[in-house]
């Protein structure tokens, strides 16, 4: 009689004791971020969209010949000192985001942008971005994975 | 209801028409408003529950359909509308067809006797607390004929624990009813709501020791008979796919849903009037007028929304019972305890009788 009064017991306080936890959580704030209106928090060595200089690039072909899946498209035109860039596309359906064109570049015109949203409604749409047109987000901002960004406060290392 | 038809038949536009015909129009009236009132609200109550479901998890829940996702049900029924209805080839379709019917009508009759507010019942009837645990378990044989009906295993199994569990749980809910019907000696549900007018003492829950066992006593076996969290073993989704109404799509299965959500708010509103004073906001105020009735209406839908509130609380804090747990609850646990409840009560009633009488000869003889 004593322990099944006590498991009674039991079972009314643990109840409790689980409502209560609930009703902790039911007040505190949610965690979601609400993706279109709300962005989360990204380091500057996030990788990106590629942010690109098309006036300091000198049509070496480094990134493009150190491009593991053979994305990058450079042309020009001219030769020598009179040499013209005219495209340099990245074709995204190929590319993996890997930031090895960014190294070899000898004039840092390359770099990894914050940019993460290549979502279109069209299946031809914002696969291959030619830097050299328009003005999207590449042209304006200088967030990139490049060393005077400067370490993030919990980068670790 | 009766007298108001009488009033409507006897004067203006109705002057003209037989009674019974105007007895038949204010029936199908009434129970077209109980009927929008339980299904919006159904709706609402699943977007409550998806909502602080949500919350208790660190999450937002749907906000995007309407303001604050009030709408989500809309697009929710609509989807489902949308889907095909499959009847399965093996299936007994006659019995599949009536199976969520029944269900809908055992949980949807029951709104008949329960009194919205002073005056505001569909029918005031003597018997109206009987009629409601009565009317709640025509939902078993729907059940059995759903999961039978189906021919498929998940819903066999899901029908049978359902049934077992609700033939179970029938006991300590109709006794820890019969505490508030002894204590308030009738079973008309606006007579107990009125003996437990004024101040909030006076409510069952709080008149004495028996009444507040029994309070969660009932509220327990409610959960239990709704087939609720942490007593979902007939839907149980990760054992039984969703147990009896595995086979139902379309709107078949909307219906099956309807009818859970709105005899959740039936059980919620039952336990406010039988425990926590009905349409009595625990203060003596006047609530018979015709504006205070509506009033009074408020009122219970307040208490009646924070027992939905709780009802989904329990849901996401609690692990599923285990089949053989169920029933040690049930039989060894509430069943137990119920009766010690009414045993009490009627001692209560008895040594309140004399304690009063005796008070009462004394403050006479003075």
């Amino acid at each position: 009689m004593k322990t099944y009064l006590e498991k009674v017991w039991a079972g009314v306080r643990t109840t409790a004791k689980g409502m209560v936890l609930t009703w902790k959580h039911f007040v505190t704030k949610p965690v979601t971020v609400q993706y279109p209106e709300q962005k989360t928090y990204f380091s500057p060595f996030e990788r990106g969209l590629h942010e690109f200089e098309p006036d300091k690039c000198i049509m070496c072909h480094l990134c493009a010949k150190a491009c593991p899946v053979d994305c990058i498209l450079i042309e020009e035109e001219g030769t020598g000192k009179a040499a013209r860039l005219t495209k340099y596309e990245i074709d995204y359906s190929k590319c993996l985001f890997c930031s090895l064109c960014i190294d070899p570049c000898p004039v840092d015109c390359i770099h990894m942008g914050q940019e993460y949203d290549l979502s279109a409604f069209q299946r031809g749409d914002h696969v291959k971005i030619d830097f050299t047109k328009g003005d999207g987000p590449w042209r304006t901002k200088r967030t990139s994975a490049h060393p005077e960004a400067g370490l993030p406060e919990d980068a670790g290392v | 209801m009766q007298q108001w038809l009488d009033q409507l038949a006897g004067s203006g536009l109705l002057a003209g028409l037989p009674r019974g015909l105007v007895y038949t129009m204010g029936a199908v009236g009434a129970c077209t408003l109980v009927l929008l009132f339980a299904s919006l609200l159904a709706g609402e109550v699943v977007w409550l529950e998806r909502r602080v479901a949500g919350r208790m998890q660190a999450r937002i829940g749907p906000n995007r359909v309407g303001p604050q996702g009030l709408l989500q049900f809309l697009a929710d029924g609509l989807k489902l509308l949308g889907k095909e209805d499959v009847i399965p080839a093996e299936a007994d379709k006659p019995t599949f067809l009536a199976a969520p019917v029944i269900v809908f009508m055992g949980a949807f009759a029951a709104f008949a006797v329960v009194p919205f507010g002073y005056g505001l019942v569909p029918a005031d009837m003597n018997v109206g607390l009987f009629l409601i645990l009565a009317l709640t378990s025509i939902e078993v044989p729907g059940v059995i004929m759903a999961g039978w009906a189906s021919n498929s295993k998940w819903a066999i199994l899901g029908s049978m624990r359902e049934v077992a569990q609700m033939v179970s749980y029938e006991m300590p809910l109709g006794i820890s009813a019969l505490v508030v019907a002894l204590l308030a000696g009738t079973l008309n549900l606006s007579d107990i709501v009125a003996q437990q007018e004024g101040w909030i003492w006076n409510w069952y829950v709080l008149r004495g020791p028996f009444g507040f066992v029994a309070f969660f006593i009932f509220f327990t076996a409610a959960l239990a008979s709704l087939k609720r969290a942490p007593f979902d073993l007939p839907e149980a989704e990760s054992e039984l796919v969703a147990g009896f109404h595995t086979e139902y799509t379309g709107f078949r299965f909307a219906v099956f849903f309807l009818a859970e959500y709105s005899a959740m708010i039936l059980f919620s509103m039952v336990t406010a009037v039988l425990f926590l004073g009905g349409w009595s906001p625990g203060f003596p105020v006047d609530l018979t007028g015709p504006a205070g009735r509506w009033i009074g209406f408020a009122v219970l839908f307040a208490k009646t929304a924070f027992l939905l509130f709780t009802m989904i609380w329990v849901r996401w804090s609690l692990p599923r019972y285990r089949v053989d747990k169920v029933m040690y609850l049930c039989y060894k646990v509430l069943l137990p305890f119920s009766v010690a409840c009414v045993v009490g009560a009627a001692l209560q009633v008895l040594v309140g009788d004399a304690v009063g009488g005796a008070f009462g000869r004394w403050l006479m003889g003075r």
